[in-house]
């Protein structure tokens, strides 16, 4: 095996190969840091499986340009992905072009500019080798969805519910998140949400063009891959991707998976037996409450910041607050449930605008969940939706004791240039400890 | 509506309760919890309403944990804690403590406010047992004679009283899977379901070894015998341990035979014999290799006999058919005795798990009578391993 490529191409064209090949992997997977690199006439192809996440990466001038590649030899090759990664990376900043070659079981990278003369071979790399090839489970052919997004919509939505799926392992379905697609309608809208059961983050994105073979979908995504992908996708060229739901198929031997197609790479994502349903979130949405307050998200900060000082330290890692609402004086009280409690007070916003019905008009949370709200942006206008939790007494006692969870809206953000809106919400449980 | 309970005891009926209350909530989310959560956590958790008005169901497997300087009193630290939180779980969350050992009736007394306290028998007595055993497989129209169900439940706890109910209902249910689709069901079925318990296999096996020395030649079963030996050795954890344990209780047990034998045979009566034997002290040893030592084993400052009056006793009744005592004549149990201790010899010496099951076959053989001579014996157990390729 021997070809010649742009160096500085070439390291962009293996990078997600790379990426997947060596991060988020299965621990003691056996192609773990694997990368199987075959050269044929007219292109490379790059081989990456890590046991959740598999890569299948065509790089060629017509995606990678200008990758300037030439084969001389075609064949096959297995190195250590990070190992590969670091020797292209090590060559002098003069090697514009290199020559990857295949010598005795090991694979010689060193300089194919005719210019340096003598000095190639003393910085030529070399690296082992590995027997194993990466196979990549099948790909499917069959899909039960499929749609065509814009990737920097998908991108943006998805980072913005990052921080949001569950992070215990007993709260498994809720290690995800869910991708919904509406887009057979002239507002077009990608809604993207994540949660850990107690609280969700949703993020809604609406325009006219950002689906476009106008179909719907609704797929989830485990949360093993979610930051690959938002890395890949997010350092990729191409205006759209392809999201397709494979459903298993024993005949063919294909397992359930998502498939992702940009940049002629398909990434697929498998392990997702667990995630087969996820709670209606619209029903919380679109909820009518009956208290509706907006307050200012910086006057929020310095409030988190209290909550925190306020709590020991080792014994008090998760508590609560409580907020009352003190509409004579136009005021939100927050009062921290910790041994060291110190109310702190935050004006309400747009008096007019707000609703609040009821003489004790409350709730309990935890404190965590408004260090998160806090966390989504430095300021803007947030709107708290929410039933007061003095309602829970008059809850009959024969009879559970439920209520609605607190919904907080974000600003809506535009985006003039792509011409979509977007709407963030952050909604969790109350608390009666 | 409860929502706190407290499941203690046997598993089969914690279970039962545990889907009446799932059954009872059509949709709701569940939550486990372990060793692995701390109180802080489990606190939160269950003071929360859902996000979509469903109910929530919390098991505790483990009371969680909560900085103490001991486990104790991190236990009742926690448990403390849980006490002052009942009142504020929103109804509609149901917490059950699933076996966590709870026994405080302080802390009973605060659930029973709010929830309820179910608390199960871990054993029954035999002859509820058997009773359970006859309406499972009544259930299924299986039908065997008392003999077996006996077997079954002795198998269990061959010399007590009462059996575990957990343990019973695992083996019935094992027991079934073995004998489903056969027609008849014989000893040989319990005694291939039931090999993990030790005593029982021991004392089923001298029964069976009996009732084959005192066969006729046509009737001896010598292949059954070793099966129930083999099997029972070769689950277990460690072969060569578990075989030597086996030797040394037969060592015990034919030794015992030999004396009352020997007594029976100069005349004595059961009563002398049994007044004579009972001089003989259980030894127990200390110290370690060349240090080791060994004198009488003490209880309440007296010597423990090694062999009680009732096991005396049991070699000249009848059990099982026959007594033992009649099965053999003292040369057949001098050669037994000899087996066995030189088995055990070599076995000490270094064996491997071959040859340690021949020497079983040599020893059942011996004991059931087709083995009449020391010579033969000597040939087996001294052999060079070349010469026999083992």
């Amino acid at each position: 095996m021997i070809f010649e490529v742009n160096r500085e191409e070439f390291t962009r064209a293996i990078k997600p190969a790379v990426e997947v090949a060596s991060k988020g992997v299965l621990k003691e997977f056996k192609y773990e840091n694997l990368l199987t690199i075959k050269a044929a006439q007219d292109k490379i192809i790059a081989f990456a499986y890590g046991g959740l996440i598999s890569l299948i990466s065509p790089i060629s001038d017509s995606n990678f340009d200008p990758l300037e590649y030439s084969c001389e030899e075609e064949g096959m090759v297995t190195v250590y992905a990070d190992d590969l990664m670091t020797f292209v990376l090590s060559l002098p900043k003069g090697y514009s072009k290199i020559k990857i070659s295949l010598d005795s079981n090991q694979l010689k990278i060193e300089s194919a500019d005719k210019k340096k003369g003598k000095k190639k071979t003393s910085s030529a790399r070399t690296m082992p080798t590995i027997s194993e090839v990466v196979h990549p489970p099948n790909l499917g052919k069959i899909f039960n969805q499929e749609v065509e997004v814009d990737r920097e919509v998908f991108v943006k939505g998805m980072d913005s519910v990052l921080f949001a799926p569950a992070f215990e392992e007993k709260m498994y379905s809720f290690m995800c998140m869910l991708f919904e697609a509406k887009g057979n309608t002239s507002n077009q809208v990608l809604r993207f949400s994540a949660g850990t059961g107690g609280r969700f983050a949703v993020k809604d994105i609406k325009g006219k063009n950002i689906i476009s073979n106008k179909k719907d979908a609704k797929i989830i995504f485990p949360k093993d891959s979610l930051n690959i992908m938002s890395k890949l996708l997010s350092e990729s060229s191409s205006p759209t991707i392809s999201i397709k739901r494979v459903i298993a198929n024993q005949k063919d031997n294909v397992s359930d998976q998502i498939m992702i197609e940009f940049d002629e790479m398909v990434m697929c994502i498998f392990g997702l037996e667990h995630f087969t349903k996820y709670p209606d979130l619209t029903k919380v949405l679109t909820h009518s409450y009956s208290n509706r307050v907006y307050s200012n998200l910086e006057d929020w900060k310095p409030v988190v910041r209290t909550i925190e000082g306020t709590r020991h330290r080792y014994n008090e890692n998760i508590h609560n607050t409580e907020i009352i609402l003190e509409e004579e004086d136009e005021v939100i009280k927050v009062t921290p449930k910790t041994a060291h409690t110190s109310p702190t007070y935050i004006d309400m916003m747009d008096v007019d605008d707000c609703i609040l019905k009821g003489d004790k008009i409350w709730f309990r949370c935890n404190s965590h969940y408004l260090g998160e709200i806090v966390a989504q942006g430095d300021k803007g206008r947030v709107q708290f939706n929410f039933e007061s939790q003095a309602l829970l007494d008059n809850i009959p006692k024969d009879k559970p004791k439920q209520m609605k969870p607190i919904l907080v809206k974000f600003p809506e953000g535009v985006d003039e240039a792509k011409d979509i809106t977007d709407n963030f919400y952050i909604f969790f449980s109350v608390s009666t400890k | 509506m409860e929502k706190v309970i407290i499941l203690e005891g046997n598993m089969v009926e914690r279970k039962g309760i545990l889907d009446k209350i799932k059954n009872s909530l059509a949709d709701y989310e569940l939550f486990i919890f372990d060793k692995q959560d701390n109180y802080d956590y489990v606190s939160q958790m269950v003071t929360e309403i859902s996000c979509f008005e469903e109910r929530r169901l919390f098991i505790i497997k483990h009371l969680p944990k909560m900085d103490a300087p001991t486990e104790a009193q991190s236990r009742t630290k926690v448990l403390n804690h849980f006490k002052k939180l009942f009142p504020v779980i929103p109804l509609g969350n149901i917490v059950v403590f699933d076996n966590v050992g709870l026994s405080a009736e302080s802390f009973f007394k605060e659930v029973r406010k709010c929830g309820r306290v179910y608390k199960f028998n871990q054993k029954i007595s035999k002859s509820d047992a058997y009773r359970v055993v006859n309406e499972y497989f009544q259930k299924r129209k299986i039908r065997f004679d008392r003999e077996i169900t006996s077997l079954i439940v002795d198998s269990l706890n061959l010399d007590g009283t009462d059996v575990d109910v957990d343990k019973l209902y695992l083996l019935i249910k094992k027991f079934y899977h073995y004998i489903y689709g056969k027609t008849k069901v014989t000893k040989q079925d319990v005694y291939a379901v039931c090999s993990s318990s030790r005593d029982f296999i021991i004392w089923t096996f001298y029964n069976m070894l009996d009732e084959n020395s005192a066969a006729l030649e046509d009737n001896k079963q010598m292949e059954l015998v070793m099966g129930l030996i083999t099997e029972y050795l070769e689950n277990a954890k460690y072969f060569q341990h578990e075989a030597t344990m086996t030797i040394q209780s037969m060592v015990w047990r034919y030794g015992l035979l030999l004396m009352v034998k020997n007594g029976v045979n100069n005349k004595m009566s059961l009563e002398e014999i049994s007044r004579k034997i009972s001089n003989i002290n259980k030894l127990e040893s200390s110290g370690r290799a060349q240090r080791m030592r060994l004198k009488p084993k003490m209880k309440s400052e007296q010597r423990i006999p090694q062999y009680s009056s009732k096991m005396i006793g049991s070699v000249s009744n009848r059990n099982y058919g026959r007594a033992s005592l009649s099965c053999y004549t003292l040369n057949q149990l001098l050669l037994i005795y000899y087996v066995l201790v030189k088995t055990l010899i070599k076995i000490r010496s270094g064996c491997t798990d071959a040859e340690i099951k021949i020497s079983l076959y040599l020893i059942v053989s011996t004991i059931c009578g087709e083995i009449t001579k020391k010579n033969t014996i000597d040939g087996v157990l001294e052999h060079k391993k070349v010469k026999y390729g083992i």
